[in-house]
């Protein structure tokens, strides 16, 4: 009974950190109809921006706010130079546009950071354990992190629903014209919705890399379970994505132990059972 | 200086086009092909890059020749990317009709790539690639390797905690065929000391979440945690590990890729992992000091594991070459000679077993302030099994 | 709609075919085994096309029917000797075509991103299971010690130890496969899927079950993937679980994509490409050291390059082949036929607790225009829908002549004469007008397993309905590049190729010009020759001077029956119209 408690408190913590990633995916993919395989790429920017910011300044969250607005600035620019293009052609372009990103973006990593696995520490002040169990102990900076995830999650609910940038992102999510008509640019807002999801992916990739090691490929694994939790959760709603996010979490951190030989199908099928009960994910439109 | 010694040969080899065997000497002229299959992108990129860069160091200290000829290579990336393995190892044996294959990191890579070249009978090197099959049941008489076998490292890692006093474990690995083969390895030597696994925990292939595995090793209170992780993972775990203070009750053992390449990553999280491995940075021996001599002033950095393998592949050749003077159409000696190496290597005494694995120490070492450090010799000159081997030598 | 490739495509189909089956002659052994891999590709892009470019069903999962199909000749293989190619023929067909059945079942319900979600998890449990058990060689995958051969009678016909034969055998499958998808798109079958792809659920209205035509075409191209796996799997005799993973179903669709969705040959086009591309990226000797080192800039640069310059792919710079001319028209005279009696008694509806349609009794006689009309909200698009069987009723009875037909659904309502069209214009769009018609008349019969057109009949049904409709001059455009009121037009026209001899139409006239008007509504009168026609329009002025019969309803009722004249002077009518408008003045 301990350990399925202390699992599905592991399960709440892993997907909050799923959660940041996905979020972003959720944003770009509802409010701007592009499938991004290059999502994960961003999150591996945000990793080794972590990196190299960390060394520079010595603590990770000064590196964060650093990283931030490059993220957000590279993220605009990948809008411009290349997204923008795709917003009225099919998916399938999407696709394969993202894709070849994702093949220059691994290589640009390998010369710019090479291919050995590198370490971000954690702030000293964050960096003892607590106990938890009588022999398990968290360490401080994963608490930290389980906070600010919060943090994050309820700020861009926040934003989402009461500010008048949220209203306008709400909009455009059901009808790019009708924002125009109110006399808005929507491709300022289509960049500034695209450089957002990429400084959310960033940000994760940045805060969770003293918990993570920073390697080529990181970003790979966080690919496809964003996508799930994005279907799961509905796409484009932040809601769903969080609770999309938490179950996911808390299936795989119990699956992992209580049924050891299908923890890699754990998550498709959690997504497949939701599918069958709601078509359009737990708080989309039905397809 | 390679440049001119290129040009130089080609004039011998020109020259020697009016000599009585005319034909023989071009060959003898011409450098030996030597395809690299390796790594270059993705997960493995630094193994193959630091296997590639010891292999071309043995040639350059060799002066260029190896049996008298010189040596060309040709790199080939695999992306550790099994679709891809047949058709890359197709390119290399069959496109540029390499003399020599040698690869590569990635063990479904290896299987695949093994294949092949059983088939087309080319003197083939794998310098990582542990997957045990290949010197047992898939074994071939031109097939060799110089690195070790996954089942091998993990026997002689039981063999040590049974030493170390360690009667309760539970093992932690990805559930993939290369963590499989390590548990099995690691329970033969294990339950033959009477050691005790009190859970095998098999997390989903390459998933770098922990904390659950983590929480129910706590719950289970072994003696010891065996765990075969590599690359970015293993330097997770580990981290993870000692953030759940786990490392403070009990000990984290594993094989030395565990450890190996992540020493800095780690930092102090990774003090008091013991690892059993062919091989530790510190081995006092001449061949080991100057090799790493000489890798750090190359290539302005720290020789590894991997490294050693590459450079011991190059020896095996070396000696096979050396054997039949360079020419490399005499496949059955140049093989039969390889089978029967025997040197001192950076890492220790080598041979090859009959089934064309190395015999060799295995050392226990432990990690402290980001560096590996050599606590002695675990087992001795350990030969794998060569069970189902039709092959033997 | 998928056509035969023009003479152009044609000649360079034909010249690659004559040189890939002389290609062993000069190609070395890697060669061999290059192209051979490139054929198992192809065959796996083309059976993608199936799904991709003619039903418009994107697989993310579409390698584990491939995969499958390759760890077939493992299943099949004895230990140490080879396998008899028909078994694993029919194990690698079998297999993947029956997981696609099962998996397909499943993940056809969903449309769109779900469905790319739902085949993308079903290919990664499938890869989960090869990687982490021990079923065929788990993680480090399996190998084939002895590659399948065809012996007859103690004669060995085909070895795929010589590499050649492997060669030749997957170039026969796959100019096989590429003249059988060739041939399925054109067959009502595949005109069917077609239709799928541009608009489901006008499909289904036109009484199509679209689920079995999408299971079914999942079911042949999983088949088809099989037998790409099955060459794969020969080539080296080695099978690694990542052949079904994700990263190869990714790749497969950018072969699609790079080659040209929905033209079959496109495909295989991109797999050549991409193949080649890559080779020659990755070859010092070509390109140089640098770019050799670091191939995965310039090829993403590439693919970048044909996303933005070339959408279509490249198949889409090639010229197609444009509509055949339908056959001139027979000036046969029209037979007067009658139509059946559509009669409805105390019919209703309530969505929870709101009552959308209210105790409605009504006749509509044979061979005559009958118009319901009422202000918004007055419950007439949910009258229709209840007529169509597009909605079930919560009361009452519907009756065609003395038949109850209350319980039938939309599809088979549609099959005994009933037609309507929708509110919003709802042709498809790539197809052409005839082409239109011909998916409309194919819906009489619209069973899924129909490959051989019955064209005589089919051409007699599609000429009858443009000759109706006044649009056979029309019948070679593109339906997306007609004019509004033509497309109007050709609704109604499909309608009548259908078979539907009571036709109900959703506001005929929204959206259309005054000329276009009087077009319209002169041709429905024409039509009640041998139809009935029911309208919901809003145009006042039409309606009263073209139908026969109006109804009003207001709230969900019928208040007012009758003739325009009658209807003009009645006081509910009257009331009900003039008191809404009170209403919508009001401040």
């Amino acid at each position: 009974m301990e350990l399925a408690l202390i699992q599905i408190f592991n399960g709440v913590q892993y997907g909050l950190l799923i959660f940041l990633a996905a979020s972003g995916l959720t944003l770009v993919f509802g409010i701007l109809g592009v499938i991004n395989l290059a999502h994960g790429s961003f999150y591996m920017l945000g990793a080794y921006l972590a990196l190299t910011l960390t060394s520079l300044t010595g603590d990770i969250f000064l590196a964060t706010l650093l990283g931030a607005p490059i993220a957000v600035a590279f993220g605009a620019a990948i809008e411009f130079l290349f997204v923008r293009h795709l917003y009225k052609r099919d998916h399938l372009q999407q696709v394969l546009l993202t894709f070849a990103l994702i093949l220059i973006f691994n290589e640009t990593q390998r010369i710019l950071w090479g291919s050995y696995p590198h370490s971000v520490p954690a702030p000293s002040y964050l960096s003892g354990s607590i106990s938890l169990t009588g022999a398990l102990s968290y360490p401080v900076y994963r608490l930290a992190l389980t906070g600010i995830c919060l943090a994050l999650a309820m700020a861009m609910m926040f934003v989402i629903t009461r500010t008048k940038i949220g209203a306008l992102i709400r909009a455009g999510e059901s009808n790019r014209e009708m924002v125009e008509l109110l006399g808005f640019d929507s491709r300022w807002l289509y960049r500034l919705v695209f450089a957002s999801g990429t400084a959310l992916a960033a940000a994760a990739g940045m805060l969770a890399a003293p918990v993570e090691s920073v390697y080529p490929g990181v970003g790979e694994r966080v690919l496809i379970i964003s996508f799930v939790v994005v279907v799961i959760g509905g796409i484009g709603s932040i809601r769903g994505a969080f609770l999309g996010a938490l179950a996911i979490g808390i299936a795989d951190a119990l699956g992992k132990v209580f049924l050891p030989g299908f923890a890699s199908m754990m998550i498709y099928a959690l997504m497949a059972a939701v599918l069958a009960i709601r078509p359009g994910g737990l708080f989309g439109r039905a397809a | 200086m390679l440049v001119d010694r290129r040009h130089l040969l080609a004039g011998t080899g020109a020259a020697a086009l009016t000599a009585p065997f005319g034909r023989f000497a071009i060959a003898q002229g011409a450098p030996i092909k030597v395809g690299l299959l390796l790594p270059y992108s993705g997960t493995y990129a630094a193994l193959g890059e630091a296997i590639t860069r010891a292999a071309e160091l043995y040639v350059k200290q060799a002066g260029g020749t190896l049996g008298g000829r010189a040596i060309s290579f040709t790199r080939l990336d695999d992306e550790s990317e099994p679709t891809k393995a047949t058709d890359l190892t197709n390119k290399l044996v069959y496109g540029e009709k390499v003399d020599v294959l040698i690869g590569t990191v990635h063990s479904g890579v290896a299987m695949a790539m093994a294949k092949i070249a059983a088939e087309a009978g080319v003197p083939t090197l794998i310098p990582n690639a542990g997957a045990d099959v290949i010197t047992r049941a898939g074994c071939a008489p031109n097939v060799f390797r110089t690195s070790f076998g996954n089942g091998q490292v993990s026997y002689a890692t039981g063999k040590a905690m049974i030493a170390a006093g360690i009667k309760e474990a539970v093992t932690l690995t990805w559930q993939y065929a290369a963590g499989e083969e390590d548990v099995a390895g690691f329970k033969e030597a294990f339950l033959e000391g009477g050691g005790k696994v009190l859970k095998e925990i098999y997390l989903p292939f390459p998933d770098v979440e922990f904390q659950s595995a983590l929480a129910e090793i706590a719950s289970l209170k072994p003696q010891a945690v065996f765990s075969f992780f590599a690359g970015g993972g293993a330097a997770k775990f580990i981290k993870d590990f000692a953030g759940a203070k786990l490392n403070e009750k009990i000990a984290l053992w594993g094989p030395g890729f565990l450890t190996d390449g992540v020493e800095k990553a780690v930092g102090a999280a990774g003090n008091g992992v013991k690892t059993v491995l062919h091989y530790a940075d510190d081995l006092d021996n001449p061949q080991n000091k100057a090799f790493r001599a000489a890798f750090e002033a190359a290539y302005k950095t720290s020789a590894d594991v991997y490294a050693v393998q590459g450079w011991d592949t190059m020896a095996v050749l070396d000696i096979g070459l050396k054997a039949v003077k360079g020419d490399v159409s005499k496949r059955a000696d140049l093989n039969a000679a390889m089978a029967k190496a025997a040197f001192d290597s950076p890492r220790g005494p080598f041979k090859l077993s009959a089934s064309r694995n190395p015999v060799q120490n295995f050392y226990l070492r432990e990690l402290k302030d980001g560096a590996n450090r050599l606590v002695g010799v675990a087992v001795k000159d350990l030969a794998d099994s060569t069970k189902g081997c039709r092959a033997l030598t | 709609m998928i056509r035969n490739p023009t003479p152009t495509v044609w000649a360079i189909i034909v010249v690659l075919a004559i040189a890939a089956a002389l290609a062993p002659m000069w190609l070395g052994p890697y060669g061999v085994k290059f192209a051979t891999r490139i054929i198992s590709l192809g065959i796996l892009v083309l059976s993608l096309d199936l799904l991709i470019g003619v039903t418009g069903l994107v697989s993310f999962g579409h390698a584990a029917f491939y995969g499958l199909g390759a760890y077939a000749v493992w299943f099949v293989s004895p230990k140490d000797d080879s396998a008899d190619l028909l078994k694993a023929l029919a194990l690698a067909i079998g297999l993947a075509g029956g997981a696609a059945a099962i998996i397909g079942a499943f993940a056809v319900r969903t449309r769109g991103f779900y469905f790319i979600m739902v085949t993308l998890a079903a290919s990664q449990m499938l890869y989960a299971l090869f990687h982490d058990t021990r079923i065929a060689g788990g993680s480090d995958g399996a190998s084939i010690a002895v590659k399948p051969d065809l012996v007859i009678a103690g004669v060995t016909l085909i070895d795929f130890y010589n590499r050649n034969s492997i060669y030749w055998f997957g170039l026969a499958a796959l100019a096989l496969c590429y003249l059988l998808t060739l041939w399925l798109a054109q067959t009502p079958f595949g005109r069917a899927l077609q239709g799928v792809r541009q608009n489901e659920t006008r499909m289904s209205a036109l009484g199509f079950e679209t689920y079995w035509f999408k299971l079914t075409v999942f079911v042949i191209a999983g088949a088809m993937a099989g037998l790409g796996g099955l060459v794969f799997a020969c080539i080296d005799g080695f099978v690694p679980p990542e052949a079904l993973g994700w990263k190869q179903s990714g790749l497969a669709i950018m072969m699609v994509v790079l080659g040209g969705t929905g033209t079959l040959h496109g495909p295989i086009f991109g797999a050549i490409i991409y193949a080649m591309l890559e080779e020659a990226l990755k070859s010092s000797g070509i390109v140089g050291a640098t770019i050799a080192d670091h191939w995965a800039i310039p090829m993403g640069l590439v693919l970048i390059a044909v996303v933005l310059g070339a959408p279509k792919g490249v198949a889409g710079l090639l010229p197609r082949r444009a509509a055949q001319k339908l056959t001139p028209s027979t000036d046969e005279p029209r037979i007067v036929a009658t139509t059946q009696r559509l009669s409805v008694e105390n019919v209703g509806r309530r969505f929870g607790g709101l009552v959308a349609v209210d105790g409605v009794t009504l006749s509509f006689e044979p061979n005559k225009v009958h118009a319901v009309i009422g202000p918004n909200g007055a419950g007439k698009t949910t009258f229709t829908n209840l007529l169509s069987g597009a909605l079930p009723v919560s009361a009452g009875r519907i009756a065609l002549d003395d038949e109850d037909i209350t319980a039938l659904s939309a599809a088979a309502k549609a099959r005994r004469g009933i037609g309507r069209s929708f509110q919003r214009t709802n042709v498809f769009g790539d197809f052409t007008v005839g082409e239109n018609c011909a998916v409309a008349a194919q819906a009489r019969r619209p069973g899924v397993l129909r490959f051989g057109a019955d064209r005589l009949r089919e051409a007699e049904a599609v000429g009858f309905a443009l000759d109706a409709t006044g649009l056979r001059e029309r019948a070679q455009i593109r339906a997306g590049d007609l004019s509004h009121g033509e497309q109007r037009q050709l609704e109604i026209a499909m309608l009548i190729a259908s078979g539907a001899k009571i036709l109900i139409l959703d506001e005929p006239l929204a959206g259309t010009g005054p000329e276009e008007t009087r077009r319209v509504m002169d041709l429905l009168r024409a039509l009640t020759l041998d139809h009935t026609i029911i309208i919901i329009e809003h145009d006042m002025d039409a309606v009263f001077s073209a139908a026969d019969t109006i109804s009003v309803l207001v709230g969900g009722r019928l208040i007012a029956r009758g003739a325009p004249d009658d209807i003009r002077r009645d006081a509910a009518v009257r009331e009900a119209y003039l008191g809404n408008f009170g209403m919508e003045r009001a401040p």
